[in-house]
This record gives structure tokens, C-alpha cells and sequence, in this order.
């Protein structure tokens, strides 16, 4: 095939959709069209930050006030997060398989949705965590799971938006709170919280309501309007366009030689003004890969765009691929450890997995520690 | 979908509650729809409410094995819209970036760009893109066949961004 014969596939590949092997292998090896896959999933992203904007004109007054607010955020290190709403950005890229051709992307829900950003303050210390999730009566993305892992014990929360009433949102929160289980690791499913009764809350936004769990105290439960889902979902003050000094990584996928070796799922993590700020992604059976802000010993090269780094190591091909700009810097630098194992370094038990990709952006001298603290 | 059926089957019931969720869950959305695929934000609020207002007023067509809610209300706005342009006497292709009144802030190379494009275009576009139908819900909202959305698809891509590039080499020679 060439590139005139494939460019309808292009398109629906862009949409998610199946398309014929002998399309893949020529896109998945084609520059051209690989460039034209980018500029209509851009195009995309143009138009969901339209649809934002246009969005916001809408929007009623009391929704509104809630907007344009700053920077409570406090993110909790320790928290895990079970993402259940999509990254609001796009990108990212193809990748030719030996099976086929694959697209990472993270779609959007609908930009016009209206969405509810939830803060949680959380005994004893008052922390603070924060979960996005739809709030227009949708079933899909309204949903917001997390494991808190206390000083003491385990915090299990979920919580649902109910069919709201008027300018309120109805939310049904399920919590429990397990003491002396701050360490346990913790696989999630559904079913831990089958047996956990369902408190109802009727939220205002700005208005502060609270919940009580047993064991451990009074949790605050504040609701914001957005319009817009955020580029990042859990640091929802974040732009699209990271700042000078962030270096950023959202869902992380590696590719060697066009084949996937590590897809480390939701989550983020970012860093907003370490000099030297480091990914560290755990790949097992691989060791970790280190990615800096700053030339290190022993490392290599490597180039920025957008999502995307790209690097040669130890004779191979690499690209890393993430669902929107990760710094503004044009290069990193980028070291294989193929020894490294997470359960000799990671102080944190859930991370100190061996079986399990994992990744952290934090300074490169915390990370070349010889304990490494999330 | 069992919370689609649910909401309009209460509507069929004439619960007005079960209206004022449809109508603040969709409207906004069907809205910004309707001011892409019209050009115009009073003709995109008219027929808006037109279309609620007759979903009001005779709650039929609505099937959930074919289709979301969502889905169904994006083609009944899409055909009260083609009525709209038919009742204006012009196609709304060829005069659409002359009518589109996007205030200043919301304007942008690829909104000009979208303006540029056919009706059918801008739809599936900001259907497919924004509004996240799929291949099948968008069959239903435009009524031509699967194979056709994707091939059309393609072709408002294309030409999206055919424009796109003219608009951005221009504005760098500026």
C-alpha cells in the first residue's frame, strides 16, 4: 500500500478503530503518515480546547465562580490512585507491533461534559487529595476510587456522582479505614467495597460537608465546577504546556524496537522545580530507566517532542511515549540500571515490587539514593 | 443505557423533573454542537431549544438498542438545524465563515479552519472529536452507513487540515 492507499485508514486508526495489517505495516513504518496521524490527532485536541472554551462562555454564573481558583493543591505522596476518568489531552503515537499497529492514545471524554473536581481533607493532619470525575449525569467517568496509605492504617475510598438535583450533586461515598495496615499492598477491585455501606451527600459548590469513618475521624468533602477536564486530572491547576522548570510524566508506554516493554497505565507525576529533575520508570525484568533533566554519568542523549522522547541505548531503539508534553527542554538524558530491582531501593512497600511497572518523577540525587522514598 | 431508558421513559411519563435532567445534562453540549454545524450562537440557542422543546412535546424515536441518548439528540438537533439552513435558502457551506460570529476569545486557527468546511464536515468532526460518538452512533446521527462515516471522516480530516496549514503559513509570513 502506499500512502495515498492508506490515508482513510490513518483516520480511523486516529479514531481507535481496526484497520487492515498491510495498512499498519505501512503506516507503522512510514514517516509521512505517521506525521499526518499526529496532526489529526492535534487537530483533535484543537478542537476539544474549543469546545472547552466555547464551553465556558455557557456555563451558568454559579458555576463559574468555582473556575478560576488556585493552587490548593497538596498532593498526597503516598496516595495510589485508581484513575477511572481518561486523560483530557491526546496524542500520542503509533506503534508498529509484529501483530499489527497499536495506538496509544488518551482520549477525552466529551469536552462539554461538566465535571466535578472533589477535595478531601483527611484526618488527622488535614491532607489534602483531590479527584476529578464527570458530573452531568453521566454513568461513564463519574467515578473516583483511591487507597490512602496512612501513617497508621489504610484508607479505602470510593466515591460515585449520582443524577444530580438542580445546582447540587448528589455523591454516594463508600470509606473504610483499616488500622495498622498502612503497609499492606493492596490490589483493587470492586469488591472491597461491597460490604462497606454507601453515605449519601448532597454537595453545593464551595460548601464543605463531611463524612465520618470509623476508626479515623471526620473527613471534609469539598466540590468545584470545571468545564473542562484537566490536561492533568490530578493536578487539575496544570496547564497543557509545562512550565520552564516541570518535567512531567502521565501514562507512560516504552517501546524498544517497536515492541512494548513497559505500560505503566494512569497515574502522573510530576516535578516542578528540582534543577535535575529525573523519571525513574521500573520495568521488570528490565531494571530501571532513569530520564533527566540533566547530563549525568553514564548516560546518553536523548531527544524531546512533545509526548515523546526518543533515545538509543545499548544497540537499540527507544521511545518513550506519554499523553501530552513532558518539559520544554529539547533533550534529556537517559541511563538503562538493568540491576536495579524496586524491593532492594523502594521505601514504600507497594512499590517495592519486582513483578510491577512503576514510574517517579523526583530529583536524580533522591533517585541515586540507596533507599528511595516516593 | 439502562439509565437512558430509564430518563426517557419518564419523559414519555411526562415527568417535567426527568426534562429538566435532560435538558441540563445535553443542552449544552447540543448546543456547541449546533453553533459549529449552524455558525451562528442564536441560530445554535433557537434550534436548541426547538429541539427539546419538540422532544417535549412528542417523546418518540428514541430507541436504546440503536443508539445512546446523547447519540439520538445529536440527530434530532442535526436535523432541525438542516431544516434551519433550508428555511435561510443557502447552503451552509458556502457562506459559513462569513456567518460565524465566535467572540474573541474562543476563536482559533483551527475554528477558522472548521468554519471552512461543509456542514456534513463540521458535524462529524466535532461529533467524532469532541463529542466522542462512535463509528456506529454517528451512522445513526447522519444517517449514511458505517463504511461511509469513515471514509467521510477521512475527508473532513484532510481538508481540516489542508486549511490548517494554508491558515499557519500565512500567519508566519505575516
Amino acid at each position: 500500500m502506499n500512502c495515498k492507499q492508506v490515508g482513510e485508514y490513518i483516520s480511523a486508526l486516529c479514531d481507535g478503530e481496526r484497520i487492515p495489517r498491510d495498512a499498519a505495516e505501512h503506516i507503522g513504518g512510514c514517516k509521512t503518515c505517521r506525521k499526518q496521524l499526529n496532526e489529526y490527532a492535534a487537530i483533535g485536541s484543537e478542537l476539544r480546547r474549543l469546545a472547552s472554551l466555547e464551553t465556558e462562555t455557557r456555563m451558568h454564573v454559579d458555576w463559574m465562580q468555582s473556575v478560576n481558583k488556585v493552587g490548593w493543591w497538596q498532593k498526597g505522596l503516598t496516595t495510589m490512585r485508581i484513575p477511572k476518568l481518561a486523560f483530557g489531552v491526546m496524542l500520542i503515537a503509533i506503534i508498529a507491533l509484529s501483530s499489527g499497529l497499536v495506538i496509544v492514545r488518551a482520549r477525552a471524554g466529551a469536552a462539554t461534559g461538566r465535571f466535578l473536581e472533589l477535595k478531601y481533607k483527611l484526618p488527622p493532619t488535614g491532607q489534602e487529595d483531590v479527584c476529578v470525575m464527570r458530573a452531568d449525569g453521566s454513568q461513564k467517568d463519574n467515578l473516583c476510587n483511591f487507597v490512602h496509605h496512612g501513617r497508621d492504617g489504610l484508607l479505602l475510598m470510593n466515591t460515585r456522582v449520582t443524577p444530580n438535583s438542580g445546582n447540587r450533586t448528589q455523591l454516594g461515598i463508600r470509606a473504610k479505614y483499616i488500622p495498622g495496615a498502612g503497609e499492606v499492598e493492596v490490589h483493587y477491585n470492586d469488591s472491597l467495597f461491597k460490604d462497606i455501606p454507601e453515605t449519601l451527600l448532597s454537595l453545593k459548590p464551595g460548601e464543605k460537608q463531611e463524612i465520618q469513618v470509623a476508626g479515623l475521624g471526620t473527613i471534609g468533602v469539598e466540590g468545584e465546577y470545571l468545564d473542562h477536564i484537566p490536561p492533568l486530572v490530578y493536578h487539575p491547576q496544570q496547564t497543557l504546556d509545562p512550565n520552564p522548570k516541570e518535567f512531567r510524566i502521565a501514562a507512560p508506554v516504552l517501546v524498544r524496537d517497536n515492541e512494548v516493554i513497559a505500560n505503566a497505565g494512569g497515574g502522573s507525576s510530576i516535578d516542578t522545580g528540582s534543577p535535575d529533575a529525573t523519571l525513574m520508570l521500573y520495568v521488570p525484568s528490565e531494571g530501571r530507566y532513569l530520564l533527566s533533566a540533566v547530563p549525568f554519568e553514564g548516560s546518553v542523549q536523548g531527544n524531546v517532542h512533545l509526548g515523546q522522547i526518543a533515545f538509543s541505548l545499548e544497540g537499540h531503539d527507544y521511545l518513550l511515549l506519554t499523553s501530552m508534553p513532558i518539559t520544554v527542554s529539547e533533550h534529556v538524558w537517559v541511563k538503562h540500571e538493568p540491576d536495579f530491582k524496586a524491593s532492594e531501593h523502594m521505601v514504600r512497600q507497594s512499590e517495592a515490587r519486582d513483578d510491577q511497572p512503576m514510574f517517579l518523577v523526583r530529583s536524580l540525587r533522591k533517585l541515586q539514593q540507596e533507599r528511595i522514598e516516593h | 443505557m439502562t439509565d437512558d431508558r430509564e430518563l426517557w421513559d419518564r419523559l414519555c411519563r411526562r415527568d417535567a423533573t426527568a426534562f429538566e435532567e435532560l435538558y441540563r445534562t445535553y443542552s449544552g453540549g447540543l448546543q456547541v454542537f449546533l453553533r459549529r454545524a449552524l455558525g451562528s450562537h442564536q441560530a445554535a440557542e433557537d434550534v436548541t431549544q426547538e429541539t427539546f422543546a419538540s422532544i417535549w412535546r412528542h417523546p418518540n424515536g428514541f430507541d436504546p438498542a440503536r443508539g445512546t441518548l446523547p447519540s439520538y439528540l445529536f440527530g434530532a438537533g442535526r436535523k432541525r438545524a438542516a431544516e434551519w439552513w433550508r428555511q435561510q435558502e443557502r447552503p451552509g457551506e458556502a457562506n459559513a465563515e462569513k456567518t460565524v460570529d465566535c467572540k474573541a476569545e474562543t476563536r482559533s486557527l483551527v475554528g477558522d479552519a472548521l468554519a471552512r468546511l461543509t456542514a456534513e464536515q463540521r458535524s462529524l468532526l466535532w461529533l467524532r472529536e469532541v463529542e466522542g460518538q462512535t463509528y456506529t452512533e454517528l451512522a445513526a446521527i447522519m444517517e449514511i452507513p458505517v463504511g461511509t462515516v469513515r471514509s467521510r471522516l477521512f475527508a473532513a480530516r484532510e481538508a481540516l487540515r489542508t486549511i490548517w496549514h494554508g491558515e499557519r503559513n500565512t500567519e508566519g509570513e505575516e
